[in-house]
């Protein structure tokens, strides 16, 4: 018994047709870039709030700024929901073992933006309390300067973050 | 009750008052000051009953090494008022207030803290504001500011106590 | 009968039990809270020691943000000074300046010039209101409001806008310095600010109706009535009136009202006294927050003798009562909020 066939449902019966109907339905691309999309597209911030940067990302994520534009609006307040942290501030030697086991915490793939200058290289507090610079504790991606970055500025390194995400290449 | 006549006042039982830009300063013993806090807070027409914070300063290489400050304030007469002690270098121990003033539990602590000055009598004099096992009190003069050079492309800056005021 | 035999189980192997005693063991369990944890805002640890779900011995632990400011400013100039002190308090850097620049001034016996000191209290208010703000917007997130942190913080950044055209940024100005401020107020400064306080009143309005189910002042009208209406309301969900009050709350609203009026022998006023008292306060604006009233009401019969009537508020308001035991004149009113 003959199958009936839908006008348009199926693919085309020449292979000219087969193949033109394969080009117009169908995205070719990489394992490492189909991750690499998926994972920049919606990247959950940890809630790690310190000090003055701290205020500026709270208001990234408020309604003027609106970091949800980026899929990013989702701050977990347990890190093993996260997949970013943002140092927001200076890290006083205190902290800086419990950020460490916040970092370890994260499931992988984690990603750390050192946000402000105090964060990056310990800024204008170089003394006895502050770390110099978290990269002696985490890895950073990304580091932003400012004291506090403004939030375009945030927003800029969480793009540019977010390239670097892309572009990663995790089957390698 | 302006500053003078405050001083006046105090004056009255401690020996030694100061007056200077407006602010009311009285010097006294270490083993007179539990009486002298009790005294002024006590006193009806002094009323300073609010300890509003404990501090001290260091002075390397001067007698006394340590002046510890406890400043006052006067709720139902709103004067302020500060006593202070002298210690010497070896022997920064003074007694605990937290009886008289509950509020000078974590202040205490922290002059503890940054300056080595034990309270004796404290309820828990431990570390309040640095990581518990920090070795030194940092905010004396002779500890270092402890900062790291910073590191430009084909050069370095000393730390900011090592390159002056600039 | 003989005794029954002991038994062993998972739970004693694990050492639930006292082996010398044989009963449960009561221990008290200690927690760690913090230093991240989304309610304590940052940096703060609490050490909790808990008996079952009940905190009985709280130690904060604070210096997780001890940032060694007096060290650094040892080895600054004191015009530096301000430069550090106004990372003091980011939600307030300019009191911090102030407090610090005033000091400095005490010790140099200088004064700043007047229209100095009066751009210095302009900018100390706005700032003071993007501080309240701040509360606001983080106070609304805990109650579970997500809305009022977004609105909180759009406001804010009007606010900010006219701190980054006045001083150049955003956060940790530096703005006010020893003998004055570091420049004067920008051209458009007092028209931002003026359009500023034209949209404040309206914006904090929208506050009022975010956080609040009801207009204040439409039920401070007559706040009788809107008890009986939302009351008579709840009465039909079941859902409403929590299992553990269902004993007291017994009978119809107005019903009980109007019996409450007739026992008491008093006027209608004196119960809407006692409700728009237990409404006026400002802190049961929130949601599940309540405020306990008490209230000497007279007694008809015997002159000078009076029983207080207590009473807790929640909106939309249901009045419960309960009768008073014999011989006694008390009567409990207790308007719970059902959200």
């Amino acid at each position: 018994m003959p199958v009936e066939r839908f006008e348009g449902v199926h693919l085309g019966r020449t292979p000219e047709e087969v193949e033109e109907e394969v080009e117009r339905g169908v995205l070719l691309t990489t394992l490492d870039r189909a991750v690499g999309w998926a994972r920049k597209q919606s990247m959950w911030p940890a809630t790690f709030g310190l000090a003055c940067c701290a205020i500026e990302m709270m208001s990234s994520g408020a309604g003027q700024y609106d970091l949800s534009r980026w899929g990013m609006e989702l701050f977990r307040a347990s890190p093993r929901q996260s997949d970013l942290l943002i140092v927001s501030g200076r890290v006083s030697q205190k902290m800086a073992p419990p950020l460490r086991r916040i970092y370890d915490q994260m499931p992988e793939p984690r990603w750390v933006i050192a946000m402000g200058v105090c964060a990056s290289a310990g800024g204008m507090f170089t003394n006895y309390a502050v770390v110099q610079g978290v990269d002696t504790i985490v890895p950073v991606d990304v580091y932003v300067p400012g004291c506090p970055p403004k939030p375009e500025m945030l927003m800029f390194g969480i793009l540019k973050l977010q390239e670097k995400v892309r572009t990663s290449e995790p089957f390698r | 009750m302006n500053v003078d006549g405050l001083a006046r006042k105090i004056g009255e039982r401690v020996p030694d008052v100061l007056v200077a830009r407006g602010e009311v300063t009285a010097v006294v013993e270490r083993e007179q000051l539990l009486e002298t806090l009790a005294w002024l807070r006590d006193q009806p027409d002094v009323a300073l009953d609010f300890l509003s914070s404990v501090t001290a300063t260091h002075w390397p290489d001067v007698d006394p090494a340590f002046w510890v400050d406890y400043e006052l304030r006067s709720f139902p007469h709103k004067h302020r008022a500060r006593v202070k002690v002298g210690l010497s270098e070896g022997d920064a121990h003074l007694p605990s207030v937290t009886r008289l003033f509950p509020t000078a539990d974590w202040h205490e602590r922290e002059t503890f803290d940054f300056y080595g000055i034990v309270f004796d009598g404290h309820p828990d004099l431990t570390r309040i504001l640095l990581p518990d096992d920090w070795e030194g009190y940092p905010l004396r003069k002779d500890e270092s500011l402890g900062g790291v050079p910073t590191w430009f492309h084909g050069t370095t800056m000393p730390p900011v106590d090592e390159r002056g005021m600039a | 009968m003989g005794e029954a035999p002991e038994m062993t189980t998972a739970r004693d192997a694990a050492g639930f039990r006292d082996p010398a005693t044989g009963e449960l063991r009561q221990e008290t369990m200690i927690i760690n809270m913090g230093p991240q944890h989304p309610s304590t805002h940052g940096v703060l640890r609490l050490v909790l020691e808990l008996d079952g779900e009940t905190v009985i011995h709280c130690k904060p632990v604070i210096g997780y943000l001890h940032t060694g400011i007096e060290k650094n400013t040892e080895y600054r100039t004191w015009m530096q000074g301000v430069t550090y002190v106004t990372r003091a308090d980011y939600l307030s850097p300019f009191f911090n300046e102030l407090a610090y620049c005033l000091g400095v001034e005490r010790l140099l016996g200088v004064e700043a010039p007047e229209r100095a000191t009066l751009i210095r209290i302009l900018v100390c208010e706005l700032n003071r209101i993007t501080s309240h703000l701040v509360w606001l917007a983080t106070s609304g997130l805990e109650l579970g409001a997500v809305s009022v942190m977004l609105y909180g913080f759009r406001e804010r950044e009007v606010i900010m806008e006219i701190f980054e055209a006045i001083t150049g940024l955003r956060m940790n100005h530096a703005y006010i310095r020893i003998g004055g401020v570091v420049m004067d107020l920008p051209d458009e400064g007092p028209r931002r600010i003026r359009s500023l306080l034209d949209l404040l009143p309206g914006r904090i309005d929208e506050y009022e109706t975010l956080l609040m189910r009801y207009d204040l002042a439409e039920v401070l009208k007559n706040p009788l009535r809107f008890a009986a209406q939302k009351a008579k309301h709840a009465w039909d969900d079941p859902r409403a009136v929590p299992s553990k009050t269902i004993d007291y709350a017994k009978y119809d609203l107005v019903r009980a009202l109007n019996r409450l009026v007739d026992a008491l022998g008093l006027a209608e006023s004196a119960i809407e006294n006692l409700l728009a008292q237990a409404l006026a306060v400002p802190a049961s604006r929130f949601l599940r927050m309540k405020r306990s009233v008490d209230m000497l009401v007279s007694d008809s019969k015997t002159p000078g003798c009076g029983v207080v009537i207590e009473g807790t508020y929640q909106a939309p308001i249901m009045v419960q009562w309960r009768r008073a035991d014999r011989g006694e004149r008390q009567v409990n009113v207790t308007l719970t909020r059902f959200v």
